[in-house]
């Protein structure tokens, strides 16, 4: 049992990294190689602002969603000044710098030996430390988020964003700021990313960059592919075939050691036949370009 | 009639090419002037100096009574200049409707803020909006693209829709980049209708056009450039 909501908790966590980057991706068009950043971001400042000032999680998550907004105006900045595969290469940058600082800012971070100790968060006394209680937690975070997507999706703004992606020369023509359309969906984008940090990092209770690499990027975009970008049910289905994966192998009898390496091969291959013969990903209304 | 843009000695230099020398004219509201020349007259680079997207190296741009001269394309756009590109530039994965509406001058509901702490206000503006947008696709006789998705309309008629955007953006001025190329007869003649009809309701338009013939149809007064100058007015 406890397994299974240990399960529950990572695809909570996934589910919340799809529905980001699909903001980014998916909504304003802007191929992201850095979303692990936030998740970083908003890991890291939860994990320092607990284990070396003493915070609440319920003053370090706000923090860590603030400085994650910060982190955002960065890359609207760099979205107002570049597009599509000059962004993608300037968040590639962004992604190797952050890792460059957690890695070596071993005062502050603690660099490769990570940070542990991190205490769970509490609700009016009551600890939320077992995997039942996260997963519940989690659940209620994703929730949150599916019904903000349900509201937000159908908003006058979402639909400037989505026009914004499709021709920002347009929107430019027609006297609107394309600009500030890009950067409040880098700013939402960021702070569902940093939810996702801070519930990892109080989750596991421990944290190093190597949670947080290219790689980590890479996935989350591939579970966006997969899943299809431009709505809610995509990035979800995504994370639910990335997660659910290796159970389905375990009933193939592979041992866990196997299994782990066999998922990202499965993954790749399921990703090679969605780019070859669903572009649009199983659930896509958008083209990733 | 007043006047609504007058240029004063626009000038336009780089790297030893002049594309726009010394261009003075100005144009009445609720006109319709056809610009013609060769290509490389300098018609395009007016265009960009008009609407910002280029600074001008010698010279100025008033509209209405204003000056334009170093403001930028967006809020040369914003005051209601408004620029259509020979290709017609849609959101091609939103509605008809949704393009309209998208290209409403003010729609409160694009502010985060507004959208947290105002919904309702919000809501009530979308439904006139929307209202609005299908009042204009009737008038034109589209009203049956209205929920068909942009991507999917035919090259005539994302022609057309993006028209009835600038329609319902309140465009004064809008300056049209060859907007009869690759259009049939037919489309042509309703694009024309289009045209006056929006002329007779206010706004005022500029034409680069190389079907001349057709566009004079339609047209109160014609500029022709050679090698970036005014050489007919």
């Amino acid at each position: 049992m406890n397994y299974f909501l240990h399960i529950s908790v990572l695809l909570e966590i996934y589910i919340l990294l799809a529905l980001s980057a699909n903001q980014k991706v998916g909504l304003s068009g802007l191929l992201t190689l850095a979303q692990a950043v936030f998740y970083g971001v908003g890991a890291y400042v939860t994990a320092i602002l607990i284990t070396k000032l003493g915070f609440s999680y319920w003053l370090a998550m706000p923090a860590a969603l603030l400085t994650c907004v910060l982190v955002a105006f960065l890359f609207s900045f760099i979205a107002g000044k570049v597009r599509d595969l000059y962004f993608s290469l300037a968040t590639l940058a962004i992604q190797i710098i952050f890792f460059s600082i957690v890695y070596n800012w071993i005062s502050l971070t603690n660099g490769p030996y990570g940070i542990a100790g991190i205490s769970s968060p509490e609700i009016f006394g009551l600890k939320i430390n077992s995997p039942g209680s996260f997963a519940l937690f989690g659940a209620v975070w994703v929730l949150f988020v599916v019904l903000f997507y349900i509201w937000f999706l159908k908003t006058p703004l979402c639909r400037m964003i989505q026009a914004t992606r499709d021709d920002q020369i347009a929107v430019l023509s027609l006297g609107k700021n394309p600009n500030y359309y890009k950067g409040v969906s880098i700013i939402i984008s960021a702070v569902i990313a940093g939810i996702a940090g801070t519930l990892y990092a109080t989750y596991v209770t421990f944290i190093d960059p190597s949670s947080f690499t290219l790689d980590e990027s890479i996935l989350i975009l591939s579970i966006v592919l997969i899943g299809g970008a431009g709505g809610i049910i995509g990035p979800i289905s995504g994370a639910l075939i990335y997660i659910l994966l290796p159970e389905l192998l375990k009933f193939m009898k592979m041992p866990d050691s196997v299994a782990a390496n066999m998922r990202m091969i499965l993954f790749g291959l399921l990703l090679v036949l969605i780019v070859r013969f669903k572009p649009k990903g199983i659930f896509g209304k958008y083209l990733i370009k | 009639m007043s006047e609504i843009l007058k240029l004063e000695d626009l000038s336009k230099s780089f790297e030893g090419i002049t594309p726009v020398k010394d261009v003075s004219f100005s144009i009445n509201k609720q006109s319709i002037t056809l610009i013609t020349g060769e290509n490389g007259a300098g018609k395009t680079t007016l265009f960009n100096l008009i609407t910002g997207l280029e600074k001008p190296t010698k010279g100025h741009v008033h509209f209405n009574g204003t000056s334009l001269t170093g403001k930028s394309a967006l809020d040369i756009a914003r005051q209601g200049v408004i620029r259509l590109y020979q290709q017609p530039r849609l959101f091609k994965n939103l509605s008809v409707w949704e393009n309209l509406v998208s290209a409403a001058h003010r729609n409160s509901g694009d502010n985060f803020l507004s959208l947290i702490f105002n919904n309702r206000a919000v809501k009530s503006e979308e439904t006139k909006l929307k209202q609005k947008a299908i009042d204009l696709l009737r008038k034109f006789g589209l009203e049956d693209l209205s929920d068909q998705n942009a991507g999917e309309l035919s090259y005539g008629q994302q022609k057309l829709i993006s028209f009835c955007m600038i329609a319902m953006n309140g465009t004064k001025l809008a300056l049209l980049d060859e907007p009869f190329a690759g259009l049939n007869p037919q489309t042509i003649d309703r694009l024309s209708d289009m045209i006056v009809k929006m002329k007779e309701e206010g706004m005022t338009f500029i034409i680069i056009e190389h079907n001349i013939s057709r566009a004079l149809k339609i047209s109160d007064s014609h500029l022709a450039m050679r090698e970036g100058s005014l050489v007919r007015e």
